[in-house]
């Protein structure tokens, strides 16, 4: 209920558009001694002047609103604000009103938390002003914290003393659950079960809300159906029930999308999908996207085989995809069919797929031939932290690591003999695991070689696109999009690693200044990395907003022992989305 | 011989008779006091005839001292005189001629023997003056107490009389002042009274009639003073010297009395004063044996008559108290009041005449009268008649209102009756709303603040202590103060809420019953009445709330009427968690409902965004995390998207505002970092997170997209 009257309050506010102070006299007997912040709405006006609102009420009855009675509605309207305090005096019949300033949480108490709940974690309540949608933030964040403990059912009550600035939160956590069932909604034309592949949990493990969510989000984000919700239905003794509540909506999507880099400039992307094909929801996807730098069509298909929940399926795929980057231009077509699966436990998921890739390679600039034909045999193994992945769009914490190799032979529709392989590593740490965090550490770094039989990089014969290229807002900030080797030819092997400190919701309106520095290494040969060792140290602001975050870095390259001193130079990126 | 010795005897007893002083000897009672622990100094006793066998008498002594066990006592110097007539064959004592004690000190230790049950033994209690000393006369009497103690109570007086006048006509003066200890606090009197005594006999009986002008300051902290003028007390006791059967004492007593008060002081009401002065008649006859003797039957017969008490200055014409308070029945003074056979009857009446009056009175206060009631006029009437006994008594109460203002009704009845019984008083009071109508101020569900202040937030010393469960005498000793048990009833009419967000007025039934320590129970019935839900006509069709001491259980059902529907919206539960159910004919999925009440469309004919938000009040629902008011808000503000985060109870709904403005509002925590890899911002529109490049392998870069979308 007290959330409906801020929400009224808050609609109030922004009908009129007005989010700041009305001045200091909202009628003439109503006189504030400094302006509140925001200031009264319309009918507030009306239950604090004691004015009439013409033709809305005419009778007398609203007429004149008694002094006390004045006084009461003004103390409740402060007390949403946060003025906790406010003083009354009657000057020549008029109301002056001393609001006082705004009460900020003092201390934070809080009586019977379990084990592992830190509530020191939590911050942005010490200090703040003291309001009833705060106490709301900080139970919904505690109930919220509860769950990922593995306490469904918990029940959390919260007080505050006006005085003091303390707020007390007393917990009954109740007892830790083992998370028993997901009790299902049958979705039509669909086999029961059928969104189980998705869980980033495991039944009969510790009850984490998190999880539930990263399993919504999952379900969501690939559009399977409209609505996906896991919600606690009920507890019984250590046992945690979920209930899914599903709107599958219509099974065919299309979508336009765009965002906007320094690289790409303008990024556009159109897809059609069918969602649910069969009972078992197989996926089929058909999609352009197109910038100044790349344009790729693609379709694949998700096939579930077998007609029972299962994480298994066949992923034909096939694409076109122009790169029109400063080292080269290619057409890439690639044609495959992957056996996929995945897995998760209740901290990490895995991704698995292996499969045949028929690519053709047209290089219209640069080097390599003209025109390259290889028949892969393409093997992922992607494995992700839950957390990593459920605080993907901001991260903070997790790891991530993606092992790619592909085969290829010229006994098997090959030109050439290629074998790639590449392995990338993210970690991000949250210093002392702040809610919302106060500074994030990243370390990223990539390995990759190519090894064939054609020599060594400086042999034409190897297409643009078994390279290694460094540079760019993804590898050495301090280079330009794919700037390194200078040769523009590409090398067999390249690494790369990126440390970067992020300072997270310390400044205002969603400001995040961070540094970094940057360090690679091309090599000529597969397995070999040459020097120079190229780095660039520089930093960069991420800003939080609304409509998605944008990042912008300022770096600088160089380039250790006797290189072209022209290669070191300050690099600018811009880009919507991206992070580290 | 024997006749010699007789003779003898006779004469030497006349000669006693005559001269008492040939054997009252001072060494004599010295050495028999002394065994008793009194020990006199300077003793003296002068014996002198006044005639035959009229002796008279006075002891005299500088100081004595009593040391007992139980009783220490002290004088300074004293005499006491007094004349004897021994021809009275039954009252020698003719005179108490002179009694002048100074400088008494004195102690009463209580006896630590248990004192006896009055239900197995009387207790003697009260002055019994044989009647041979109540036929005496009386002449100066000087009596000076420095100090009495008597267990935990001490204090200390002084007595003076002094016949003024010839033996019938005597005149006191009085001038006592009074302290003592009561309960560890000093409580000091002052009497100051000037009583004339007539009698037609110089005998104790009377009859007497007293005439007292007197005035006592600090009787008790609410009142500063009592006084009267021309107070006139007839006693009559000569017919109770005749021991026949009738024989009595009579005490009739006619006197006006003005009290003056130390007014109550109210700091929320400091307008509010009463007059300092309260004017009584005080008409009484009482009726006993011996009325100095408490032991005996006491006929009481009295009347109080409350002329008219009213507020003074502003307040004065407020209202007004006036009625009678008259207490008879027979008791003996020294038994417990419970034993006492008394009847007091009352018939009081409050009368706000002007109901605008008492409005303006108390709008400067604290307690104002709250808009809309506010402008009521009209009056309310409170009427309480009926007679106690000394353990139990009846009295009916009767309240009344005749409220009114050009938009609103107040009509109210009360009845009920004031029950006094052995073990506590009970209240039982039922109050009907003959006629209530009240107006809500015109609400723009674009605008309604915040009524009420958060309870969470409350200074902890508004707070009640949490305290230990209360002990049972405790709560046995509540149960035995006032119990009540207030039922409020609807009559005929119901009560009719107007409001603008509804068609007509909202019809209430209510039937409450309140009993000791605030529990409610009862229900609450709403009829139908039309209102506009869902941007279409809609029907309460009912609700009702069952209040019980542990929850309040509510049920009811809207109608939302389509061209191609009528969706019927039950809840049942509480109002903060209901258990919600859609229903629909000709029959929809829970999915189609939630659509078609938030867009008008089922959800097949939804866009994205619609859809999860008709998912996500779906989901909330089923999760009971949507109350009856943001159902009502759903239903009354045009809805853009609705969120619902099951794990963090998160709601957050987007509202279309007028002037194509919008506004997103959270419950919860305003901005939640895993808002998830597609981030609704609108219809059709998101902010999709992507990993990788879905054709190329070796990308594994983060991007967004802002994205349109529509499933078909």
């Amino acid at each position: 209920m007290k959330f409906w009257g801020v929400v009224w309050v808050a609609i109030s506010i922004a009908s009129r558009g007005v989010c700041f102070a009305q001045g200091d006299e909202p009628c003439p007997n109503l006189h504030f001694t400094v302006p509140i912040n925001p200031g009264l709405s319309d009918l507030e006006k009306r239950l604090a002047c004691g004015a009439p609102s013409g033709e809305k009420d005419t009778g007398p009855e609203y007429a004149t609103i008694p002094e006390s009675q004045r006084k009461f509605h003004i103390s409740t309207f402060l007390q949403a604000r946060g003025y906790q305090k406010p003083q009354f005096e009657i000057r020549n019949g008029v109301l002056w009103v001393e609001p006082g300033t705004k009460r900020t949480v003092t201390a934070l108490r809080v009586d019977g938390s379990p084990p592992k709940f830190d509530f020191t974690r939590k911050r942005f309540v010490v200090g703040e002003v003291l309001t009833p949608k705060l106490l709301d933030e900080v139970k919904s964040w505690t109930v919220e914290r509860l769950r990922s403990l593995g306490y469904a059912c918990p029940h959390v009550e919260l007080t505050a003393d006006p005085e003091s600035g303390i707020v007390s939160v007393t917990i009954r956590p109740n007892e830790r659950d083992l998370l028993t069932q997901v009790l299902e909604e049958d979705v039509p034309g669909l086999i029961p079960g059928i969104f189980s592949r998705y869980d980033a949990f495991e039944i009969g493990n510790w009850f984490n809300g998190d999880l539930a969510t990263l399993t919504e989000h999952r379900i969501v984000n690939e559009g399977q159906v409209e609505s996906y919700k896991l919600r606690v239905d009920h507890c019984e003794g250590d046992h945690a029930f979920l209930r899914q509540d599903v709107v599958p909506g219509k099974a065919r999507v299309l979508t336009f999308g765009f965002g906007a880099n320094t690289e790409g400039v303008l990024v556009a992307q159109a897809e059609w999908k069918n969602t649910r094909l069969g009972p078992s929801a197989s996926y089929l996807d058909f999609s352009i996207d197109a910038s100044s730098k790349e344009q790729i069509l693609d379709a694949y298909m998700n096939w579930y085989l077998v007609h029972s929940p299962t994480r298994f399926f066949l992923k034909p795929q096939i694409s076109s995809d122009h790169e029109n980057l400063d080292p080269y231009e290619t057409i890439t077509i690639r044609e495959g069919i992957a056996a996929q699966t995945t897995f998760d436990t209740q901290d990490v998921g895995f991704q698995f797929a292996s499969g045949p890739v028929d690519e053709y390679v047209d290089t219209l600039r640069g080097v390599g031939s003209a025109y390259s034909h290889f028949l892969f045999l393409e093997t992922s193994l992607k494995t992700m932290s839950h957390y990593f992945e459920y605080y993907q769009p901001n991260p903070r914490t997790g790891f991530y690591a993606n092992l790619l190799t592909d085969l290829s032979d010229r006994k098997v529709f090959s030109d050439v003999y290629a074998e790639r392989f590449q392995l990338d590593l993210e970690g991000l740490w949250n210093l002392n695991n702040y809610d919302p965090p106060l500074l994030i550490f990243g370390l990223r770094g990539t390995v990759a070689t190519t090894e064939t039989d054609t020599g060594g990089a400086y042999s034409a014969t190897l297409p643009p696109t078994l390279r290694h290229y460094l540079g760019g807002s993804q590898t050495l900030r301090g280079f330009g999009l794919l700037e390194l080797p200078e040769d523009q030819v590409g090398r067999l092997s390249s690494a790369f690693a990126s440390f970067e400190v992020r300072m997270a919701h310390v400044l205002p309106v969603g400001i995040q200044p961070f540094v970094f520095v940057d360090v690679g290494a091309l090599g000529a040969n597969a397995f070999d990395l040459d020097d120079p060792i190229f780095w660039s140290p520089g930093f960069g602001l991420r800003l939080q907003t609304p409509i998605g975050n944008f990042r912008a870095t300022l770096a600088h390259g160089y380039v250790s022992g006797n290189a072209d001193p022209a290669a070191s130079h300050l690099q600018f990126f811009l880009s919507y989305g991206e992070e580290f | 011989m024997y006749l010699q010795i007789f003779w003898c005897a006779i004469i030497g007893l006349l000669a006693i008779l005559q001269n008492p002083g040939l054997v009252i000897r001072p060494k004599w009672i010295l050495a028999l006091s002394e065994k008793s622990g009194i020990h006199w100094t300077d003793f003296e006793v002068a014996s002198k005839s006044t005639g035959l066998l009229k002796p008279e008498i006075e002891f005299r002594w500088g100081a004595v001292k009593v040391l007992r066990p139980d009783f220490h006592a002290e004088t300074a110097r004293a005499d006491i005189r007094f004349s004897l007539n021994f021809l009275h064959p039954t009252h020698p004592l003719t005179k108490m001629d002179l009694l002048s004690i100074q400088g008494i000190r004195f102690s009463v230790s209580p006896s630590s023997q248990p004192a006896p049950s009055p239900s197995t033994s009387k207790a003697s209690s009260g002055i019994s003056i044989p009647s041979w000393i109540r036929q005496a006369q009386t002449g100066i009497i000087d009596i000076q107490v420095l100090r009495w103690s008597a267990g935990g109570d001490h204090g200390s007086a002084y007595f003076q009389h002094a016949p003024l006048a010839s033996p019938s006509r005597a005149r006191l003066a009085t001038h006592d002042q009074w302290q003592w200890a009561l309960g560890g606090s000093e409580v000091s009197h002052r009497l100051n009274a000037d009583v004339t005594v007539l009698s037609e006999s110089q005998s104790l009986n009377g009859p007497w009639r007293i005439v007292v002008d007197a005035e006592a300051r600090h009787v008790s902290p609410e009142i500063r003073r009592v006084q009267t003028r021309n107070c006139v007390i007839h006693w009559d006791s000569s017919s109770s010297t005749k021991h026949s059967p009738n024989s009595k004492d009579i005490l009739d007593v006619q006197c006006p009395l003005e009290i003056t008060l130390r007014p109550p002081s109210i700091p929320s009401l400091p307008s509010l004063k009463f007059h300092e002065k309260a004017k009584l008649a005080l008409t009484s006859k009482l009726e006993s044996e011996n009325i100095l003797n408490m032991d005996k039957p006491l006929s009481v017969d009295a009347k109080v008559a409350l002329s008219d008490i009213r507020a003074s200055g502003e307040a004065a014409s407020l209202g007004r108290i006036f009625g009678d308070l008259s207490a008879s029945g027979k008791l003996i003074p020294s038994e417990p009041m419970k034993n006492w056979k008394t009847k007091t009857a009352f018939d009081l009446e409050l009368n706000v005449s002007r109901f605008q009056r008492l409005v303006r009175f108390l709008d400067p206060t604290d307690y104002a009268v709250p808009a809309p009631f506010h402008a009521l006029r009209g009056s309310l009437e409170l009427v309480a008649k009926g007679e106690f006994e000394s353990t139990h008594g009846k009295l009916p109460i009767r309240f009344e209102t005749r409220l009114h203002s050009p938009n609103q009704s107040l009509v109210l009845d009360g009845e009920g009756t004031f029950l006094l019984q052995r073990l506590g008083s009970n209240l039982d009071f039922n109050l009907e709303l003959t006629d209530v109508e009240i107006p809500l101020p015109h609400l723009d569900l674009a605008e309604p603040p915040q009524f009420v202040p958060d309870p969470r937030i409350q200074a902890r010393s508004k707070t009640p202590p949490s305290s230990p469960a209360p002990k049972e005498h405790e709560q046995a000793g509540q149960a035995s103060s006032l119990a009540y048990h207030v039922g409020v009833k609807t009559g005929e009419k119901p009560i009719r809420i107007q409001t603008n967000l509804a068609k007509s007025p909202v019809p209430i039934h209510l039937d409450l019953r309140m009993i000791s320590g605030g529990v409610m129970t009862g229900t609450v019935h709403v009829d139908p009445f039309p209102l506009d839900m869902f941007r279409r006509n809609a029907q309460l069709e009912y609700f009702d709330v069952d209040i019980t001491p542990k929850e309040n259980k509510i049920s009811g059902s809207f109608k939302v009427t389509y061209t191609d529907y009528t969706i019927h919206i039950q809840f049942v539960g509480t109002a903060d968690q209901p258990d919600i159910k859609f229903l629909s004919d000709p029959p929809l999925s829970d999915s189609d409902i939630i659509s078609v009440l938030l867009f008008g469309r089922t959800s097949e004919d939804l866009d994205q965004s619609q859809s999860q938000s008709s998912g996500n009040v779906k989901s909330a629902v089923a999760a009971r995390g949507l109350d009856l008011a943001a159902l009502y808000l759903l239903s009354a503000t045009p809805v853009e998207s609705v969120g619902w985060d099951p794990q963090s109870g998160t709601f957050s709904a987007k509202f279309r505002l007028a002037e194509g403005t919008s506004l997103s509002v959270t419950k919860g925590q305003e901005e939640m970092e895993s808002v998830g890899i597609r981030k609704r911002i609108g219809s059709h529109w998101a902010i999709t997170t992507q990993l990788g490049n879905p054709v190329d392998p070796t990308d594994h870069s983060i991007f967004a997209l802002f994205e349109w979308s529509h499933r078909y």
